[in-house]
């Protein structure tokens, strides 16, 4: 996965403003209404086709902890497969 | 050889009317503007029962509708099929003092049965059986709901969501050497019950004074325990894991690929959603019904209101594939093919 292209495309998803989220940007109770949370799930489906659910975004402290969240789903699947 | 076949033979619809409209939530929620609100779910306005309007009232009018269509006359129905999960009362059944209302046969069945979303398809199928079994021939499917009277008014993450409305739809047998109406698949999940609930009201949690008493949860929203809840994030995740399975299977069992879809009416959930199924299904827009404005999620009722419009607007016409699918509460889905005959 492209961490960085993953970034831009959540920032998009979460309707941020420019800078948007880098690796250390904090995920915190500011971020996840009900519109980002549901921007996310689809995002995560549409790239990865992961299901995630609204407890695992909420439970990541920053961006890049997401990514090596998605990252760990993604190899954890391709390894079941 | 020419067999008789179950086929949709009409459909009416009916919503009450009673208004919410988007400049009613943005008045109310003022951190909410209306244009924000129709480009996130595609509702601009909503139908509302009155404090007196039943499921039961709404059923009683889609169906007049559909009689005085010229459908159908009322006693060439044999049975009646009452979708809610508003009923009027515990017990009677619903579909019992609807029979009344509406001047059916006294040698009518009728039943209700307790399905959200899905509830449409699984009535077909239920509809199905009963014809190609000969036990009726024509079959009254009545999907009726009235969310509204769940839901607390200070909770705007389902306000804005769903409409009260109903939809009569005929199935009758017509001969036929191809199946008019399937294959179906249907699918369970009760893991997500809590996902989309009333937690008070029925036999397991019976209302208290405390009950009654809503707090502020997620999100600023209030609510009580009697009120409706949906979790719209799992919601979500559970739509776009499931749906297109069922879709996938339906096309292994009809033998045929996506592209002999003529045209694709899900339930109408929101906007949001249907767009990223579409997407994902990589389903033509043209071929896909997305009209929630005038009425929003009225549940039960959304795919026979969405194949209504979309005959009245030349998109369905007479011989098309129509891919159906319900799904949401319970969890329950289901998918099937209707050739419009």
């Amino acid at each position: 996965m492209d961490r960085t292209a993953f970034l831009t495309k959540l920032t998009d998803a979460l309707g941020l403003d420019n800078p948007g989220l880098s690796e250390t940007s904090p995920l915190g109770e500011g971020i996840w209404d009900s519109f980002a949370l549901l921007g996310a799930i689809a995002l995560v489906d549409q790239e990865l086709g992961l299901a995630v659910t609204a407890a695992e975004l909420q439970g990541c402290a920053t961006a890049g902890d997401l990514l090596t969240l998605l990252e760990q789903r993604k190899a954890s699947e391709s390894a079941g497969s | 050889m020419k067999q008789l076949r179950a086929a949709i033979r009409a459909i009416s619809s009916y919503l009450p009317t009673g208004r919410l409209t988007n400049d009613d939530l943005a008045r109310e929620y003022g951190d909410w503007d209306a244009a924000k609100i129709l480009d996130k779910t595609g509702i601009a306005t909503r139908g509302i029962a009155a404090p007196e309007e039943c499921a039961s009232d709404l059923g009683v009018a889609a169906a007049q509708r559909l009689f005085e269509s010229g459908a159908c006359r009322p006693d060439e129905v044999d049975f009646l099929l009452f979708c809610t999960q508003s009923p009027d009362y515990f017990l009677p059944t619903t579909a019992c003092l609807v029979q009344d209302r509406l001047g059916l046969r006294r040698d009518c069945g009728a039943l209700d049965f307790n399905l959200g979303c899905s509830g449409f398809v699984y009535g077909l199928g239920l509809a199905k059986g009963l014809i190609e079994s000969g036990a009726a021939a024509s079959v009254l499917l009545i999907t009726a709901e009235t969310y509204s009277k769940f839901i607390h008014p200070r909770d705007r993450s389902v306000r804005a969501i769903f409409g009260d409305g109903a939809a009569a739809t005929l199935v009758a047998g017509v001969a036929s050497e191809a199946d008019l109406l399937g294959p179906f698949v249907f699918g369970t999940d009760g893991r997500g019950a809590h996902n989309l609930i009333v937690p008070v009201g029925g036999m397991r949690r019976r209302p208290s004074p405390q009950d009654a008493i809503a707090t502020e949860r997620e999100g600023g929203n209030w609510r009580s325990d009697s009120n409706l809840f949906m979790n719209g994030p799992e919601i979500l995740s559970f739509t776009l894991s499931a749906v297109p399975k069922a879709v996938r299977s339906l096309l292994e069992a009809w033998h045929r690929p996506i592209d002999d879809v003529d045209y694709f009416v899900f339930h109408q959930a929101n906007k949001f959603m249907l767009e990223k199924l579409r997407a994902k299904l990589g389903i033509a827009d043209e071929k896909f019904w997305l009209s929630l404005e005038s009425c929003g999620n009225t549940v039960s009722a959304t795919i026979p209101i969405g194949l209504e419009g979309a005959l009245a607007q030349g998109r369905i016409r007479s011989g098309s594939s129509v891919m159906l699918v319900g799904f949401g509460v319970g969890y329950s889905w289901a998918a099937a093919i209707a050739t419009i005959a």
